[in-house]
């Protein structure tokens, strides 16, 4: 990765149908995210430095941290943005299924294409995964590993937080349901088979704790039992239902009304949620680090 | 949206760029980014670093002041714990020679290591030469943050090698 932890996150878009996605999660559940894109305003976020030298070496120190590929920090950007991309096909499976669905003559599809609610399940818990892996990529195993990320969760910056909670949103309930946790879990115990199919799969198995499908099965299997309770949280809130977050989504997302079942697929095609705020993630764990160093 | 909305939101998102918050300042950091880019091999070779999990054991236990203690980082040369949510942090981290440099003029020490502070939120002890102990905390106040330097195990932590 050539480019700098300045350049990826000053290139981020101030506003996007993702940032208006993302505004939309805050104000269901909100948790006062704002979209910062620039470096130096990360710094004085984090810290609380105001001092322009101090900014200078700490900026300077998170540029080195960043660059070299041992701390990690790159594979997790990688991580973020792979995940994006493999969302979106993930996405097009589901759409294409529903049009299976609703287009008689397309019905011969359905043999072919997974079930909607299958590819939206195993989506769900691989980027879940791949969250718990950029966590590791650059902050290794602290503690006890699993039990220590749920923790880490409910500590988490701004930017894990919102991320997470449009996770809940936008891959859990509105496709799935309130009990979407359920089902993902359903669809890694019992649809392993699929789950290799996946090309999310394929894409973030390398990065995934584990050797072999057995391992890291039940290392996702654990990770989504682990965050049952952060996610009960969000799923008991009254503004988290479908109709709520369906209705959110009418605001941004121009001809969703009435086609809930698209909207879920609609937003995966059309926003990059985990690479967005995951660069964002990655520049503040950086700076951080960062200021321990320097 | 109507006119008059978007003639208010023309004006929040002009006072946003003038900020000095979210102002980007690309060329700010060229300097930085074409040393990293261009170093082909280190001006001081790298610090050797001990393995992970080599310092959990010298922090403050959990609970301490009431607060609740969660480990954030467990890398090679880095370990990181939050106490109450981030009222302070507390960080290991291996010094380099530039690092080292801040403690060439302390006179106060705690448990006989040198102390000294940065920018205004970090009170760091240097353990063994080698080490920096910081606690960092935007609310905790310098004689605050110094407490909680004194209730790490720097002796334990000094005694850690370097492979």
């Amino acid at each position: 990765m050539s480019e700098s932890i300045v350049r990826l996150l000053e290139a981020l878009p101030e506003t996007s149908l993702t940032t208006r996605a993302l505004d939309a999660v805050d104000a269901i559940v909100p948790g006062t995210w704002t979209n910062i894109t620039s470096f130096r305003g990360l710094i004085e976020d984090e810290t609380g430095e105001s001092d322009e030298a101090v900014i200078q070496a700490i900026g300077e120190k998170a540029i080195a941290l960043f660059a070299d590929p041992d701390t990690g920090f790159q594979r997790a950007v990688t991580l973020y943005s792979a995940v994006d991309s493999g969302a979106t096909v993930a996405g097009l499976a589901s759409l294409a299924g529903k049009l299976a669905e609703d287009v008689s003559w397309l019905s011969f599809l359905d043999g072919v294409t997974p079930k909607p609610e299958t590819a939206q399940a195993i989506d769900a818990a691989l980027k879940l995964a791949a969250e718990v892996a950029a966590f590791v990529a650059t902050q290794g195993l602290p503690g006890d590993g699993v039990g220590d990320f749920a923790a880490s969760v409910m500590h988490a910056a701004k930017e894990d937080k919102i991320r997470l909670t449009a996770w809940v949103l936008y891959d859990g309930i509105l496709p799935l349901g309130p009990d979407f946790l359920s089902h993902a879990i359903d669809a890694v115990t019992g649809g392993f088979a699929s789950l290799e199919e996946s090309p999310l799969y394929q894409k973030v198995k390398g990065f995934l704790p584990g050797s072999g499908e057995e391992e890291q099965r039940g290392h996702l299997l654990g990770v989504l039992t682990a965050s049952a309770p952060w996610i009960g949280e969000i799923t008991q809130r009254p503004e988290a239902s479908q109709a709520g977050i369906a209705d959110r989504v009418k605001g941004f997302l121009d001809g969703a009304e009435g086609k809930l079942d698209y909207a879920a697929s609609i937003l995966d095609l059309s926003t990059n949620i985990f690479e967005h705020t995951g660069i964002q993630t990655v520049a503040r764990r950086c700076i951080r680090r960062a200021y321990a160093e320097v | 949206m109507s006119l008059s909305a978007f003639g208010r939101s023309a004006l929040i998102a002009a006072f946003l760029l003038l900020s000095a918050c979210s102002k980007k300042e690309p060329d700010r950091w060229t300097e930085a980014e074409k040393t990293v880019a261009t170093a082909t091999t280190p001006a001081t070779p790298p610090a050797a670093k001990p393995e992970t999990g080599s310092f959990n054991t010298f922090f403050p236990a959990d609970g301490t002041e009431g607060l609740k203690r969660v480990f954030i980082a467990d890398k090679p040369g880095y370990a990181e714990a939050s106490y109450g949510d981030d009222f302070v942090s507390v960080s290991v981290t291996v010094a380099d020679e530039a690092a080292k440099k801040k403690f060439a003029d302390a006179k106060e020490t705690i448990k006989n290591f040198p102390v000294t502070t940065f920018g205004k939120n970090q009170t760091i002890a240097l353990a063994g030469g080698k080490y920096q102990v910081k606690v960092t905390s935007k609310r905790a106040e310098d004689a605050e943050r110094r407490k909680w330097l004194s209730r790490m195990d720097l002796a334990g932590i000094a005694a850690v090698p370097t492979p």
